[in-house]
């Protein structure tokens, strides 16, 4: 059964967005860490995976937090990348979903989804299908979610390169 | 705790001597002969490390213990940790688990593409006796687990 997404109003979470070239990997650090243990709550954190892309989630709350993890370059295309519109929100798993502190998620096997990079734009998006989102919402710094019929659809990062 | 400064050569991170480990681990299942770790094929094209054969795997086994993981992994293990009392992943400290798992077969050149990397997909249950599939990708040429995962049946 695919895992609804549903966004509402809310702040992004601050902080910043990297990708390490040494790492192949994403990496992102809160600004705040009081703010990110405040939206984890009491539950823990598990995650979302793409492939090994890591989608961030609080078990509690079911509020997407931030992504990382491993996402080697060398599978990326180049390509033109327009920067999605960026309202802040908060995305969560809603519907009939149970999170397990720890216990990931598969949303897709490594390699279904597309990465495409626009190193003038500096934009990445990660995409199944490259459909058209119904709404874009800022989840965190340089991290935004297209969601289209209650699914996740895009995944768009502008990370520092290092 | 393990670092890129301080591999996996010490006692295990949870307190656990081998033969508790082996018991909070023991469901942690060998390759059947349905497949499941190390039968994934990798992409087309792929450019990933050698995978040794099972003759020469031997020879070559991996010890959990010279492993290290990257700054990210380690910063995500740490991230959320108050007094020790908030692990939310506890099987990424177990040395034990990491050996279970690459003792369970000959892993595959990793298909996402990481250089000199491969991979395995092993069943298991975790701590909380959750059923699911590790997921460990190490970097052969830096020793470096690149990802570690667990994820439910």
């Amino acid at each position: 059964m695919p895992l609804e997404f549903s966004a509402s109003e809310g702040d992004a979470l601050g902080g910043l967005l990297f990708y390490l070239e040494s790492e192949y990997s994403f990496r992102f650090e809160a600004g705040s860490p009081v703010d990110l243990s405040d939206r984890v709550g009491n539950g823990g954190v598990t995650s979302l995976l793409i492939g090994t892309l890591q989608i961030e989630v609080s078990v509690d709350s079911t509020a997407i937090l931030y992504i990382w993890g491993l996402h080697p370059k060398s599978r990326w295309e180049t390509g033109p990348v327009t920067a999605p519109s960026q309202e802040a929100g908060v995305v969560r798993l809603s519907g009939d979903v149970s999170l397990n502190r720890g216990v990931s998620l598969k949303i897709a096997e490594v390699g279904r989804w597309k990465t495409t990079f626009d190193s003038t734009s500096g934009w990445v998006r990660v995409s199944e299908d490259n459909l058209d989102d119904e709404r874009q919402i800022l989840v965190a710094s340089d991290t935004v979610l297209g969601i289209r019929d209650n699914s996740l659809n895009t995944i768009w990062l502008r990370p520092l390169l290092i | 705790m393990f670092t890129n400064d301080d591999p996996l050569n010490e006692e295990d991170p949870l307190g656990l001597t081998p033969e508790a480990d082996g018991e909070m681990f023991n469901e942690l299942e060998a390759p059947d002969p349905d497949g499941w770790a190390g039968e994934t094929e990798p992409e087309e094209g792929n450019s990933g490390g050698n995978v040794g054969s099972k003759e020469n795997n031997n020879d070559t086994k991996i010890k959990a213990t010279e492993l290290k993981v990257t700054d990210t992994i380690q910063q995500e293990m740490e991230k959320y940790v108050k007094d020790g009392a908030r692990i939310d992943r506890p099987y990424q400290r177990s040395v034990l688990t990491i050996q279970n798992i690459i003792d369970s077969g000959d892993p595959v050149a990793d298909p996402g593409g990481a250089p000199d990397s491969v991979r395995w997909d092993v069943r298991g249950y975790n701590e909380s006796d959750n059923e699911g599939t590790y997921e460990l990708v190490v970097n052969l040429k830096t020793m470096t687990i690149l990802h570690f995962g667990f994820v439910g049946k």
